[in-house]
């Protein structure tokens, strides 16, 4: 099967995103759906080279390719008799950038797996107040909300709380959008937010209209400057690494000589809305399914308290972790992967306490 | 590590520890009164023939507090008095920044439910710096004021504490198998993670302390090895009779085990656990049934064989 989009150039690769985003403009606009699948980009976190990515895994072949641009890469993926290409911007080496203009669920299905089987690959994993960071610089049109508690039981929920709940916005201003979410804050029902939708306007003309989900994939809905996608997709990272690095730099450690010790760094701190059940909690935490992907082994049990002496089974790092009814204080070691930090906060804030608050040494995180 | 032969030592470290931390969880008072935990367990050399050997030393940006966790009421005041001689001069030469030519320096002596008895013992050695119980509550119940007049009022009121100190200090060399066991079981974890299943007891002993392994005592380096060692054959290998036979897995059934999937060959070990979750959760279930086996096993304190 031919393999189509293939590019040899970053100036290549920004014209072809350029033309397709405004091809789809042209269309949207005489036939109200796209010419081409929209162009999208995943953010990775990444903690390996290029050479460690394996040729072949679960079903899928992939083909890296070189282009002048020493750090873009066209990486042609085959699986089940279907081609499809992907661009991989490995410029900042610890966060990629793979942009693609394919069917949805095809890059999606195949990034889940490559996120999902490689350690020291991951996606990121964005609370909901870092979505909201992102809406501060644009016009907010829209959101998702996804919350589903899926460590209680149903029966373990009182008449007052939220089991599930998924909403959808989209809209012309920003009113509704912070309307709805006033609504759910002061009723005290979840808003946590999966993806943000924002509109950048300059000088009355469109520049993007991009959807970013909290795993790191920024869909452009609608644009007329590719340049300004990329700039926004930057900005994500930067804000993402900012924490990245405050989170890293608590990692901790003895230091010793001549038998005496210097601590570094210190633990993080959950602060849960209201109190736990610590037992199935630590279950949750501990069995290496998804959405934590830890596993670990519980000791020094008492009433209302527990350790956690842990693996990411992501990463192969080890942690340890302390819960109680209100509280979990995770302990990350020296050179552990902060991203654990971001996946198990936005995960519980995604599948146990939306409200959840998290702290460092220095206050609060997010 | 310290030498003191009360298993809880580490747990008084660790409570003391955790009050220069901006925890909610747990009180905070030496946070609050701007001190950071400077240097555990050194060593100041105060002339030629003696050096003082206290717990802890906290810095403030105006103060230096040096720590002593006393968890049983024994020998109590005997060096402990010397902590008054402590000098700028001393921090220097450790390679501690100054916070001033002459910093003040304050002593403070932490004691659990012992604290009425240790405080007479202290008062015999003739020492009275002041005295601060750390167990169910905080308060300062006996001794002087501190020069921080701070910490006076933070430790002058009785805080209830709710949930456990942090974890800081994992072991030590009073560690019972108990204490250690978790943190064996995690590292045969990350090895299956990162495909590294081949290994010998001291290898295991070296990646369980990290990068303080390579300046500990020799002599803790084989203590830790020998317990892990014991924790392993005891718990990690199938059982066998006296002429070498491996006993019939119905005999041993009852006691948690993780002989299936460990083997031994020679002095080389191999953890074997599929690469699949549910492997990994049978592999945990496992591990959480003999923690807990471990745990309410009183034999197991003195680490007693359970064959």
């Amino acid at each position: 099967m031919a393999t189509k989009n293939i590019i040899s150039s970053r100036t290549a690769l920004h014209d072809l995103m350029e033309k397709t985003i405004n091809k789809n403009l042209r269309s949207m606009e005489e036939r109200e759906e796209y010419a081409e699948y929209a162009v999208k980009t995943n953010i990775i976190e990444s903690n390996c080279g290029l050479d460690e990515i394996p040729k072949k895994f679960l079903g899928y072949s992939i083909e890296i390719r070189s282009t002048v641009d020493k750090y873009l890469y066209v990486l042609i993926v085959r699986s089940n008799n279907k081609n499809f290409t992907l661009y991989l911007d490995t410029i900042n080496k610890r966060f990629w950038k793979i942009h693609n203009i394919e069917k949805s669920e095809t890059v999606d299905a195949f990034l889940n797996q490559f996120s999902n089987q490689l350690h020291k690959i991951d996606t990121l994993w964005m609370p909901h107040q870092m979505l909201e960071t992102l809406e501060e610089d644009y016009i907010n049109v829209g959101f998702s909300i996804k919350y589903k508690q899926e460590i209680l039981e149903e029966d373990d929920l009182s008449d007052e709380e939220v089991s599930q709940l998924s909403m959808r916005l989209w809209s012309k201003g920003s009113k509704p959008s912070k309307g709805i979410i006033h609504l759910l804050e002061t009723n005290g029902y979840p808003t946590t937010k999966t993806s943000t939708r924002l509109l950048n306007i300059c000088d009355d003309e469109l520049r993007f209209l991009d959807e970013a989900y909290y795993d790191g994939k920024i869909t452009v809905i609608k644009g007329t400057d590719i340049e300004e996608h990329i700039h926004f997709v930057n900005d994500v990272i930067l804000t993402y690494s900012d924490i990245m690095n405050r989170i890293e730099r608590n990692r901790m450690c003895l230091v010793s000589s001549a038998n005496e010790f210097e601590i570094i760094g210190a633990p993080f701190e959950f602060e849960f809305s209201k109190e736990q059940d610590i037992e199935k909690l630590a279950e949750k935490l501990t069995n290496s399914t998804k959405p934590f992907r830890t596993w670990g082994v519980v000791h020094d049990v008492e009433n209302d308290f527990l350790r956690i002496a842990g693996v990411d089974t992501h990463t192969g790092d080890k942690f340890d972790m302390d819960l109680m009814p209100d509280y979990a204080r995770i302990y990350l070691p020296k050179d552990a992967c902060g991203n654990l930090i971001f996946r198990l906060y936005t995960n519980i804030q995604h599948s146990l306490d939306p409200r959840v608050k998290i702290f460092d040494e220095s206050g609060t995180i997010f | 590590m310290n030498q003191e032969p009360f298993s809880d030592h580490r747990e008084m470290m660790n409570a003391v520890l955790s009050l220069a931390y901006n925890l909610r969880s747990y009180p905070n008072h030496l946070h609050k009164a701007g001190y950071k935990i400077s240097r555990i367990e050194p060593k100041f050399k105060l002339d030629v023939s003696q050096t003082l050997n206290p717990d802890i030393v906290f810095m403030s940006s105006d103060f230096v507090l040096i720590a002593e966790c006393k968890s049983a009421a024994i020998n109590a005041g005997i060096n402990i008095k010397k902590y008054s001689m402590l000098t700028g001069r001393h921090l220097s030469e450790k390679g501690i920044d100054l916070i001033a030519e002459h910093p003040i320096f304050d002593v403070v002596i932490f004691g659990n439910n012992n604290i009425n008895i240790l405080t007479r013992i202290l008062e015999k050695d003739g020492v009275s710096y002041p005295q601060v119980e750390i167990d169910k509550k905080i308060q300062k119940k006996f001794g002087d004021a501190f020069k921080d007049t701070n910490l006076d009022s933070m430790f002058g009121k009785a805080v209830n504490i709710k949930g456990k100190p942090l974890n800081i200090i994992k072991f030590d060399n009073n560690s019972t198998p108990e204490d250690i066991a978790p943190y064996v079981i995690q590292d045969l974890m990350q090895r299956v993670e990162l495909k590294r299943t081949v290994f010998k007891t001291r290898d295991l002993a070296k990646d369980i302390f990290g990068a303080t392994w390579d300046d500990l005592d020799e002599i803790f380096k084989v203590e830790l090895s020998r317990k892990i060692n014991k924790f392993l054959r005891n718990y990690c290998k199938t059982p066998r009779n006296k002429i070498g036979v491996k006993r019939r897995r119905r005999k041993v059934r009852k006691l948690p085990r993780l002989d299936k999937y460990l083997s031994k060959n020679n002095d080389v070990w191999t953890i074997n656990v599929k690469d699949h979750w549910k492997s990994k959760d049978a592999f945990q279930k496992d591990c959480n049934e003999l923690m807990k086996y471990i745990s309410r096993s009183p034999a197991q304190k003195g680490w007693i064989d359970p064959r």
